[in-house]
Parts: C-alpha cells; structure tokens; sequence
C-alpha cells in the first residue's frame, strides 16, 4: 500500500471534516437563533458533531503511527504479602474479638440501632389499607359525568357508553365507572344482583382488575369491554367477567336505582374493592 | 438513452463472454447468459420513456418499476456473474487489477453484507418518507440519481444472497437465512405504512393525471398493498430458495460457492414470482340528485337487485344479514358511502372504509327508500361551521370517548377478537357524524342526549383537525406508533449506526 | 503549554508517576469492546441534555391553566410538570430538540448496555477476576431502567401516567407489604400528588449519582485489572496487547463519542419522540391505545400481558395474577444474572481466572444459554406491542398473545439447540480453516524411515 499517498488523502479528508464541522457549528448557531425547527437545528449540530467524530476517528486510525503496546498484567498479589495482609487483620480482630462482652454487646447494639434507624420509612406515606376497601360511591349519589351533570335514565340508547363519578367527586381515580345500555335480556344478573340495573342501565368500576388501567374500549357489537394495558376482555353479559387475557376477576359492579325524578343514584358502594389486587384483598 | 446503456452492457458482456470461452475450457452457461440478459431487458424496459411516464401519473405503476428494478432485475443481473466474467474473462492484466480494486479496503467495507442490508432498507426507508421522492418526481436529475441508487443498492443486497462470484465476506447459510427474513417485515412495514397513510404522500399525484381513473389515495393505497405483497412475495420466494440451497449444501464445509448450476431453479423461481399485485378499485361515479318519489323508488329496485338477498325483502332481514327496519338515515348513508355495503368480505371479517360502490345518487335513493319504508332512527346529521372554542372541548370530548379505541392521534388501534377501529383519516366530516351517531359495527353509537349537538360539532372538528393539521414539530412521526417505534428506530438506526463505527475503527483481531 | 500543566500538577499532586504509565497503556483494538463506550458517551449527553432540562422543568404537581401555544390544550387544566414540559418543548428555543436528544439518548444508553453485557457474557468476560464489574454492570443496567421509567414518567402525560398505574399495581402485588411498599413509594395510594416530586428527586439526583458512582468504580476495576483480550499472536493469559491510550486509543474512543453525540442529536432533530402535546396531561380515567412504555421496560409490559389469569387465595389472602410475571420473573431472571459467574464455575468447576476471552463458539453451552434467555425476552419484549401487531398484520390480537405465550415456551428451547448447533458447525469451519494454515504442517513418516512434511489431509 502506498501509505505517504494514502496518508495524505485521509488528511484531506478529516481536513474537510474538520472543516464542514466548524462551518455546521456556526451554522447552528445561526439555526438556534433564527428558527424555530428542531430539524434544521439538530441538522447543523449533528453535522458539526459527526465531522468532529470523522476527524478523530481517521486521525486515530490512521494518521497517528499505529503500533501495538503489551504491558505485563498483575496478578493477584504475592503469596508473602497474603500472608503479611492476614496476619494484621487476625492481630487487630483477635484484640477486639477477645473481648467477648463487649464484642457481643456491640453486634447487639449496632444491630438494633440498624432496625430503629429504618422506622422513619413508615413517614414517606399514609396507611393504605382504610383507602383501598373503599370509594366515594356512597347510598343514593347521583351519577354524574365529567362535566358534571348528572345522568337521567332515557338519557342513553342501548349501546351507548358513558364515564361517570359519584356527585361531588368528578375525576377521583377509584371511584371512576361506566354507565351502559344494555338491551333487556342481555345481562345474565345473579339473583344477589336482581335489582342492580333497572332498564338495562347497569355500572361497573373503570379500573381494570389486573393493573388498574382504565377499561376504555366498548366493542358494542359483542357487548365486550377491553382494557388497552395488557388486553383483558370483560364480557359485560356475565357481569363483566374475564373471557380473555390476564385478568382474573370481573370488573365489580355498583347497584344502582331510578330514583323518583328520572336520575341515577347509586345503592351503595361497590359490593368488594376495585382495582387491582393485592394481599389483604381476599378471595 | 436507456437503450443505449443497456445494449452497451450487453454487448461488453457477450465480447466476455467470448472471450471467456476462448479461454476455458468448459463455456459459460446458457442459463447464466440468460439470466443477464433479463435483468439487463429488464431495466431498460421498466425504465424506458414509456414506462416512465406512466409511473410519473401513477403510483402503483410508479412503485411496480421499482419492484422490478430491486427485486427482479438486480437478481438476474447477478445471476447472470458479472464480477466473475469480469475476473476470468480478460487476460491476466487487465483482470489482476480488477481483482486488486476488489480488495481495496474501502470496497470491502461498503459490500460488507451487514451495510448491503442497512443500505437496501435504509435506502428503501429514508427514500419513500423523505422529501426524496416527491423531488424525484418533480426533478428528471435526482429521478435518475434515484434509480441509480436503488439498483446500486439492490446489487449490493442481493449480491451475498445471490452467491456467484468473488467475495471478501464469506456468508454463511445461516446467515443468508438471516439476512433474507430479516428484511421481509421491512417491505411488508413500508408497504403497509405506505398503504395506511392517511394523505397522499406525493403531492406529484394529486396533480397528475391518474391512467386508471382512480384517486390519487386509492393509487397510493394499491401501491402499498402491491410492495407489501410482491415484496413479501419474493423476498419469501428468495427464502425458500435459500433453505433449500442450505439443505442440499449441509454436507460442504466450504465458505465459497464456486459453480452454480443450482442457480438455476435460484433464477427459474424468482422469474415465476413475478406476482406483482396491483389491486384497483372501482371508480366511485359522480353525483347528483334526484326527487324524492322517484329517489324512493329508485332506491327499491336497487334495494331488490343489490340488498334484498341478505338483507331480506321489505328490510326485515335473513340469517345472514341484520333487519333494516328503523335504522336511520345515517346508518344506511354511513355504510353505503363509506364502501363498507355492499359487503365484500365474509360476515365474520371486519368491513373497513372502501371506495363506495354506489354513486352519490344511488345512495340517496336507496337512504330515501329506507327512510320512507320503515321511519326512524338517527338522521344524517349536520355538521356546523367550527369556532375556534370548539377546538379544545372536541379535544377534551375526543380523549374522553374516542382515543381509547382510535388512539391519541385518530390513527387507529386493535380492539381485540380481530376488530380494529380504524384510522380516521379518510372519513368525511359527515361520515364521522354518522358513525358517532349509530355506532357502527364494534363502535359504540353516541346519541344526542350522550352528546349535544354541539358536543359533536366540537368533536368533529377536532377530528377534521386531526386530519387535516397534525403539526410534528419533533420530525417525522413514525406513524404515530409510539414506544414500539421509537424503540425500534434506536435499535436499527441508533446502536445500528454506531455499531458500524466502531466496526470501522475498531480492528477484527 | 500542556506539558506546563502537567508539570504545575505534578508538584502539587504528584501525577507524573501516573501518568507515566498510563499514557502508554494498552487499550485491545477489537471492535466489539467500544460496546460500552457507546453506553457511557449516550449517559455524557444524557447529562449535559438533562441538565438544561432539569432547570427548565417544573416538578411540581399543582395544576395551573395552559396558555401555550398548543390549540387543543389551552384552557385545559395541566399540573406544572406537564406545563412547563409543553414549555420546553413549544416555547423554548432548542427545547424540543434538547428534549428529543434526551430520550433518544436514553434509549440508546440502555440499547447500548445490553448489546455490552451480551458481549461479556458470551466472551465469558464475567469469570474470575472480574466477578465485580459484572455485578456493578448489572446493578448499572437495573439503575439505567429506573432512571429511564422514573424519566419518562415526569412529564406527567397519559401514556407514562398510566405506566405509573401499572407500576404501583405491581407494587402492590408483592404479598405481605405489597400496599405498604406502593403507599411509601408513592406517598398514598395512587394517583398521590407527591409523586412527581419524588421521580424528580430520583431521577435528577438519586439515580444519576448512583449511576455517576458506579461507573466511575466499573472503570477504575477495569483500568486496574486492565482489558481482556481475544487470543492471538503474542497474547497470553498474562499481558495484555493493544493500542497505547495516547494519542492512539485516546483519539478513537474521541471519535466514538463524537459519532454518539452526532447520532443522538440526528435522532433528536428528525425522530419525533415522546410528543406529550398528543397524549394529553394526565388524567385517572382516560386511557388512549396504543399504551406501551418504553422498549426497556417492554419485557415487563408484555410478560404482564402473556401472564396467566390465574390468583392464588390462601387463608383469606390474595396473591393476584400479575405478582408472577411482573415480580417474580424480573427477580427469577436478574438473581440467575448476578449469579451467573458463579453458577458458571459450578457447572464447569473453572476457579482459574481468565484474561483471554473466548469466541463464543468455542463454549457452545454458554452461548446458546445466552441466545436463550435472549430468545425469552425478546419474545417478552415483541409481546408488549402484540396490539400495534394485530393492527398492522390483521390477526387478532388473541391469536398473537396465544402466540407469544407459546413462543415463550418453544423459542428458548429451539434458540438453545438450534444456537448450540450453530457454535459446533461453526467450531467446524473454523478448524477447516486452520488447516488450511500454510504455517501449519504434517510430518508424514515413510515406509524408510525418513520424514516428510505436507499440508495437513483431514481433520483427525
């Protein structure tokens, strides 16, 4: 290989880099300060960048002489100093360890003093467990939507679906359902469940069974309800049980009523927790 | 000019081959010379000024001439061992220099195989979604630039699957298996990406003249479809191919293939796959309007001719098909304009939005006729000029109702069994009203007292927004797949790209 | 003018019996070791983009009116973290690009230390004596997935507010302390407002002093126990052979980073990424599809989706379905990697340590093992985007989870046979090769006593 002519063309060529890298460098700065693009912009400095990178990477490779350096690896220390190295550690540990009380008396203390120093974690957040049993659903709530007026039953057609809170607590997390029509003789209601969903209108918790995601998915034609997470399928006709995916229980269902001027209002809280589940849960 | 290139490189290849055969005694293969024959034929047909036009007008025929330039003509020309001929051809002198240049450093770095693939698709890529190809269009100099790089690239590529010839990058079959499936979700993904687009990538097309009398989006979508499947197709056929050669070459240890009658089924079967799929859809007719008895009694006989075998007679319905009675005038109007009715596809397969295959007429009459034999059901509503207030309560009301099953952006999503809603980048400004109003298919329907009247305005108009003036000022939006394609775009470009740095400034050793 | 500074240096702090070996250290050339380079220069911008970040952003969880000029969101109510990231991103100059960079570099860090530690491990660079880097490489790419969810999750937007959800569900899978462990993390049971705080603080502060520590140890280890090599000519198990730090390695690992730089800036000026004026700010009961995290947490994501809908009830208690694929597999799989040094000398009974690396073909059991476990995540991973799939090939996404689950099961078996056979045909061709070697060479005997010598015939 010619290696005087080869050298000299690479040259020219991280020369060039070099070269079109500092023209790019100002030109982002002109980009920064007259454009809005982030196309433009990151043109300019990615440009500046890979001419810098072309500069050294021919420079490294080819423009300095390339030789090879062996260096002579340590191993592990030798055996004298081992052995040198044990010997002080046992003659220090032996003068604390021979005095057993004390010694013992300081794991304990130490130890202890571990345990207590741990405590403060408990300040980082409140005692779940009275939150998750329960929502904001309360006997008689009206249901409302997102913008807060409350749902009259006639309001909805049969396969229609709509977002609704308890009155007074639009957007809180747990307490989030849907409202559907069904058509009569599509819901398959245990007899516990009988009076749950006067004309078809019947409510279940949004909040997914497996990891919390909201249910947002209707597929009306098959009365199934899908969770985007991780694709579990509730089927709505048994109560919005799982048929497909990785959930395991059906979404719980809230007992609502007609009250007298036309508007839903909830029976009660949810019969079991929403969401997601967890140790004290239960079967 | 074409013509002339090609006959010139015929020519130089027939004075090889004589020359050749002047100095071995076993002659160059009849299926070999064929082979180059072909694909030169091959190029100089698909790029002749006929041709040419036609793909100027067009893009599936646009995108057939690629087809054939990539993946037909660049295998033939290979099998035809051009670089071999080139090596055993000419005397000593003139091809120990050729064989010298064949191992420069730089040669052998940019026909490594990993760059030939990166190439190929990168190429394939950053041409079709950059302002590359509209330029092409419009500029005779970068269309022939253009060309040029895709057959260059396409050499490149097919060159280790291919296997005839001089080689620096011994390529195993494992990793010729590799190699071929591995770029086979890359046409599918640019094909398919290409067929979803919501609006015509190639302004060129809006403006030309389409030869088969279809829209500039249908065009687009027919040529999607046809680079996904004749991509797919071959890239397939290439696959088996490989396999088989893989099987009947267990037994040789040997990094080099040096003779390659075997090619010969290699050639044969690409030459048979030449399925290149262009599916056209009927045109969609004019409009005009008509009275309303005359309409209702239009819409019959239609209905009598086109409906009634599934839908039953007087709308009562069959086992195959729902009762019509009460739907609306919305429903019939939503299905009917947006191609989905009469169905195409078997009862259990989604319908999705078509080219309708009545005139504007037609479904008004058959809308009257429904309407006049059974009343009732939802309207086709009206849609109200846009505020600007009405922006953010359509945004707020889309996220709350329409972006779980149709995505943040209107592009669509699975909802699950099979069933998709769909992008909503073809639909009317009337269509989406309607669907929102009578829940099509899986979609939950919407009604009035679900959504006011100016609730749907304001939602409508969010959606025309999203058609119309989605602004990505990040760059390209990856077809708004989110983590699943930025993920993918870090791997293959990012580390992909710096993988081949420190391949070039690192040693093998 | 430099070598002034060196001297000025070395009166102070005596730098020069360092420097004076370490400029002619050996650095080994082969490409395959500058992997992790690529993740430390992607961490260099992730610092330099992050910390005009962290001064523009607003971690602050009060919600304020938007008045940008984003259209569809002004009015809206948006906290402060999603604010002032609309901010960064609309209003101030090179913010967006910034920001892009700084995800992109993000991916490609955690790209970048899994393609390095799949060279480690296939080489068997984890073997005595570097047992410790691979357990500080490991903890590094565990702290990377956290910085990079804890990240993302900043904007307080509604693809990672939804992660979030998922996140503290997890949590609260763990059986015995699993709400308590979710209520401490995140100050309540979810939404708690002091989370966006508290992923500041990890992200600005714990995590990237954490990270900044431990490479600093990782390379430290590295340069004291100096590089492994590949075996070749005048390489042994006691040098170690290559190019000298200064100018030579100095130079290219420089034009590496320059290339990493360039390619995340390319990346953050043409790739729209993480664009959260499309995802809207946060909200409990809404949810858009597609939902998938980033692809480093994809493995967790779509373990979730192919997980079992099966739950454990013992005496009134719930294990629920999502506690094995979203705790136990994570814990199952990272112990089997920390271990792995060890697990390995078991089954080999190797205590030797070992500077000379291994081509991968040459321990076939160890490779495949590898292609294996390579072969369960990458299933995972593709399994977390199972809907985007069923959208774009039209099979129902049903189908492909039954798909992916089955692929679970089958493609680490298949990829550990079918990789072994690869290393042994491989080994094959290697020793062809070498008999070919003109240097290599047969003594043939003759049937008088004399001696001949040949190429070699066969491979016996």
């Amino acid at each position: 290989m010619n290696a005087p002519a080869r050298g000299s063309t690479l040259q020219r060529i991280a020369a060039l880099a070099l070269l079109i890298s500092l023209c790019a460098s100002v030109g982002f700065a002109v980009a920064y300060s007259t454009t809005e693009s982030a196309q433009l912009q990151g043109l300019a400095l990615g440009v500046a960048l890979a001419g810098l990178a072309v500069a050294f990477s021919i420079w490294g490779t080819s423009l300095v002489a390339q030789e090879q350096v062996v260096d002579q690896r340590e191993m592990a220390s030798p055996d004298w100093e081992r052995r040198t190295a044990a010997a002080e550690l046992e003659a220090g540990t032996h003068q604390i360890g021979r005095r057993h009380l004390l010694s013992r008396l300081l794991g304990a203390a130490l130890g202890v003093f571990g345990v207590a120093a741990l405590f403060p974690i408990r300040s980082l957040g409140p005692n779940p467990n009275p939150q998750l049993f329960k929502t904001k659903w309360t006997p008689g709530a009206r249901l409302v939507r997102e913008d807060g007026k409350p749902v009259r039953a006639g309001e909805l057609e049969v396969g229609s679906i709509v977002t609704i809170f308890p009155e007074g607590f639009v957007g809180d997390a747990s307490s989030q359902a849907l409202l559907l029509r069904l058509a009569p003789g599509t819901l398959h209601a245990t007899p516990d469940r009988a009076d749950w969903s006067p004309q078809g209108y019947v409510v279940f918790s949004k909040v997914c069974t497996h990891a919390g995601c909201p249910v947002g998915l209707y597929r009306q034609s098959t009365q199934e309800l899908l969770c985007p997470c991780h694709q579990s399928t509730f089927n709505l006709a048994e109560q919005a049980k799982p048929i497909s995916g990785p959930a395991t229980r059906a979404l719980p269902q809230l007992p609502i009523r007609i009250a007298e001027n036309g508007y839903l209002r909830a029976q009660s809280d949810f019969h079991e927790p929403v969401g997601p589940g967890f140790w004290e849960r239960g079967g | 000019m074409i013509f002339v290139l090609g006959l010139l490189s015929l020519v130089v290849y027939a004075l090889g081959v004589r020359a050749h055969d002047a100095r071995h005694r076993r002659p160059i293969s009849r299926w070999q010379i064929a082979f180059f024959a072909a694909g030169v034929t091959v190029v100089a047909v698909v790029l002749s000024p006929p041709i040419d036009a036609l793909a100027d007008a067009s893009f599936t025929a646009h995108m057939a001439q690629h087809l054939a330039l990539t993946m037909l003509a660049a295998p033939l020309i290979l099998l035809g061992a051009p670089l071999r001929l080139a090596l055993t051809a000419p005397p000593p002198r003139i091809a120990r220099p050729i064989a010298r240049a064949l191992r420069n450093r730089l040669v052998v770095i940019l026909t490594a195989p990993v760059l030939a693939w990166l190439a190929f698709v990168g190429v394939m890529w950053t041409t079709h979604l950059s302002g590359l190809y509209e330029a092409a269009l419009e500029h005779e100099a970068v269309h022939i630039g253009e060309h040029a790089l895709f057959l260059a690239t396409a050499l490149l590529f097919w060159y280790p699957i291919v296997g005839i010839g001089p080689t620096t990058h011994p390529f195993g079959h494992f990793a010729r298996l590799l190699y071929v499936l591995l770029v086979m979700p890359q046409t599918a993904f640019l094909g398919l990406a290409i067929y979803q687009s919501r609006h015509v990538l190639y302004p060129h097309y809006l403006a030309a003249r389409n030869p088969f009398g279809i829209s500039a989006l249908a065009d687009q979508q027919a040529a999607g479809e046809s680079m996904w499947i004749a991509g797919s197709l071959i890239m397939f056929v290439a696959l088996l191919l490989v396999a088989a050669d893989w099987a009947r070459n267990d037994s040789r240890l040997a990094a080099r293939i040096d003779t390659r009658l075997e090619a010969v089924p290699l050639g044969g079967s690409l030459l048979l796959s030449l399925a290149i799929a262009a599916i056209f859809a009927p045109s969609a007719a004019s409009a005009q309007a008509a009275s309303n008895a005359t309409q209702v009694r239009e819409g019959r006989n239609l209905y009598e001719l086109r409906c009634s075998s599934c839908h039953g007679i007087h709308l009562r319905g069959s086992p195959i098909a729902p009762p019509l009675l009460g739907v609306g005038a919305a429903t019939v109007d939503f299905w009917l304009e947006t191609g989905r009715m009469p169905a195409m596809v078997p009862a259990n397969v989604q319908a999705m939005h078509e080219p309708p295959q009545f005139s504007l007429e037609e479904i008004n009459a058959l809308v009257a006729y429904v309407t006049a034999t059974s009343p009732g059901g939802p309207v086709i509503p009206i849609v109200a000029n846009f505020g600007p207030g009405n922006l953010v309560r359509g945004r707020a009301i889309y996220a709350a109702n329409c972006q779980a099953c149709h995505g943040a952006m209107g592009q669509g999503g699975s909802v699950g069994y099979g069933y998709i809603a769909p992008p909503l980048y073809a639909a009317s400004v009337t269509q989406v009203a309607e669907a929102i109003r009578t829940g099509p298919g899986p979609m939950p329907r919407f009604g009035p007292s679900v959504l006011s009247q100016s609730d749907l305005d304001a939602v409508v108009h969010y959606v025309n927004v999203l058609q119309t003036q989605q602004a990505d000022p990040g760059g390209f939006n990856l077809a708004n797949l989110g983590p699943v394609a930025e993920g993918f775009v870090a791997w293959v470009f990012g580390l992909g790209a710096l993988v081949g740095v420190i391949r070039l400034i690192g040693s093998n050793a | 003018m430099i070598a002034k500074l060196m001297l000025w240096l070395d009166d102070r702090l005596g730098t020069s019996s360092f420097t004076s070996r370490a400029f002619r250290k050996a650095f080994p050339d082969h490409w395959s070791f500058m992997l992790g380079e690529i993740a430390l220069y992607s961490f260099a911008s992730l610092l330099a983009t992050g910390i005009f970040l962290g001064l523009l952003f607003d971690a602050s969880d009060t919600h304020q009116i938007y008045h940008g000029p984003y259209a569809p969101l002004v009015g809206v109510s948006v906290s402060g973290a999603y604010a002032s990231t609309m901010r960064i991103s609309f209003e101030t100059q090179a913010g967006l690009m910034i920001r892009q960079i700084h995800h992109w570099s993000a991916l490609l860090f955690c790209a970048a230390i899994v393609t390095h530690m799949a060279r480690i491990f296939f080489t068997g660079a984890f073997r005595k004596p570097r047992e410790i880097n691979w357990i500080i490489g490991l903890t590094l790419l565990l702290l990377a997935l956290g910085a990079g969810f804890t990240g993302y999750s900043l904007p307080d937007d509604l693809l990672s507010g939804t992660g979030l959800r998922i996140a503290a569900s997890i949590a609260m899978t763990i059986p015995f302390v699993g709400v308590w462990i979710e209520s401490l993390f995140f100050g309540g049971p979810f939404p708690a407002p002091q989370i966006t705080g508290r992923l500041f603080f990890t992200h600005v502060f714990l995590l990237p002093s954490l990270i900044v520590g431990l490479i600093a140890v990782h390379m430290a280890i590295l340069w004291h126990q100096k590089h492994t090599q590949f075996r070749g000519p005048e390489r042994t198990e006691s040098n170690v052979v290559g190019s000298p730090l200064w100018p030579n390695y100095a130079l290219k690992s420089l034009g590496l980073g320059f290339a990493s730089f360039a390619v995340v800036v390319i990346l953050g000026g043409f790739f729209q990424i993480n664009p959260i004026w499309q995802y809207g700010p946060y909200d409990p009961s809404l949810v858009a599809s597609p939902a998938q995290p980033d692809w480093y947490v994809g493995w967790l994501d779509g373990a979730l989706r192919l997980g079992l809908p099966i739950a454990v009830h013992i005496f009134g208690h719930t294990i629920p379905a999502a506690f094995l694929p979203g705790i136990v597999f994570p814990l199952v799989a990272f112990t089997l990697l920390y271990l792995w040094p060890w697990i390995e000398r078991w089954i080999t009974k190797d205590d030797r340590a070992h500077n000379l690396l291994d081509m991968p073909r040459d321990v076939p059991w160890r490779t495949a093992t590898g292609a294996a476990i390579l072969a369960f995540f990458l299933v995972t991973t593709l399994a977390a985007s199972d809907d985007v799939q069923a959208r774009l090939i039209a099979i129902p996404v049903e189908t492909l989870t039954r798909v992916y689950q089955g692929l679970g099961i089958a493609l680490p078996i298949l990829a550990w046979f079918a990789v072994f056979q690869l290393c042994r045909e491989l080994q094959a061709r290697a020793i062809q090769r070498a008999m070919k070697d003109p240097r290599i060479v047969e003594y043939v005997r003759s049937p008088e006593g004399g001696f001949d010598e040949q190429q070699p015939t066969s491979v016996t």
